[in-house]
């Protein structure tokens, strides 16, 4: 129970992948890339996708921006704008734009940048250029939902479904991972996939080997 | 490099490895900044490629340790939602 608080009690930045996007296989991911998301299959080559990468740094925002033009600059087939500052529910952040060619065509990637505490959070969207305007919208609702929170439990708006997680806390050997599975499948799709990825990660962590008896009682996946 | 002569020509020769060093760090942090605006990158287009994507649902047995990672990839969910 002591791990679980601890889990629970360190800050963890939130934002919400559009509702249907499926998640990418955490062995796709990349170095400091935490979670990402690929849209539903459409009939183009590339799909969308939305990713989130944290580092720690100790410079100012300024700087990495500073840092990651220089960066993209070297590329000499990049096209890299620095489009401003952006609004997300974590504070001011800031948009940048790459357009950059690939064999499925010219892709668009647009990134939000958010520096607190000498961490960055970098939520990366990609689509084909010709793609891009038809989501920016998607894009962008994404964007503003970058948020940090002390805790998974905090970003609950009401006190029924933080009872609810709460109520797993305490007793978790009298409910099977698959009733977790579903319970926040159900229950907390408001919060986003992002969120409810987290706390089944968080909350399972208390879980001990022998309960996880996925082959009988927890079959998703399968 | 210009940080860097200038620091070592501010610094006196008792404290000259010190400052080495300090130049060293700050260059490198310099340098090293922006991994994760460079790894959001290559996600976002190495992710793009087909049968990638799993199940919400999936993704959860996955996280939580329900399911081995090969099992979980690449593998739509029974129980998945969409």
């Amino acid at each position: 129970m002591t791990l679980a608080f601890l889990c629970l009690a360190a800050s963890h930045c939130l934002f919400t992948p559009p509702t249907g996007w499926d998640v990418v296989s955490p062995d796709k991911l990349s170095g400091l890339t935490r979670v990402a998301f690929v849209g539903k299959k459409s009939g183009s080559l590339f799909q969308p996708t939305l990713n989130l990468s944290i580092e720690k740094v100790n410079v100012s925002l300024d700087e990495y921006i500073a840092s990651v033009k220089k960066r993209q600059e070297a590329h000499p087939k990049r096209i890299w704008r620095d489009l401003g500052v952006f609004t997300t529910a974590a504070g001011p952040g800031r948009l940048t734009c790459l357009d950059m060619p690939s064999k499925w065509g010219e892709l668009r990637l647009m990134q939000v940048i958010l520096l607190k505490e000498e961490t960055a959070y970098i939520l990366t969207a990609a689509a084909l250029k010709k793609d891009a305007p038809a989501l920016l919208s998607v894009f962008q609702n994404a964007f503003h939902s970058l948020s940090l929170v002390p805790d998974l439990m905090s970003a609950i708006p009401d006190e029924k479904r933080r009872n609810m997680l709460k109520a797993w806390q305490k007793n978790p050997e009298k409910v099977s991972c698959h009733e977790l599975q579903q319970l926040l499948l159900n229950e907390f799709g408001d919060l986003g996939a992002y969120w409810q990825l987290l706390a089944a990660k968080e909350l399972t962590n208390e879980k001990p080997d022998s309960d996880r008896n996925l082959p009988s009682s927890c079959p998703a996946g399968r | 490099m210009l940080t860097l002569l200038l620091s070592l020509a501010l610094c006196s020769t008792t404290f000259a490895d010190q400052c080495l060093e300090s130049a060293m760090y700050e260059s490198n942090s310099l340098y090293s900044t922006g991994g994760g605006y460079e790894d959001g990158i290559f996600t976002a287009v190495s992710s793009s490629m087909i049968g990638w994507g799993i199940g919400l649902a999936a993704a959860i047995a996955l996280v939580a340790g329900l399911v081995h990672q090969s099992a979980g990839a690449n593998t739509h969910s029974a129980n998945d939602p969409q």
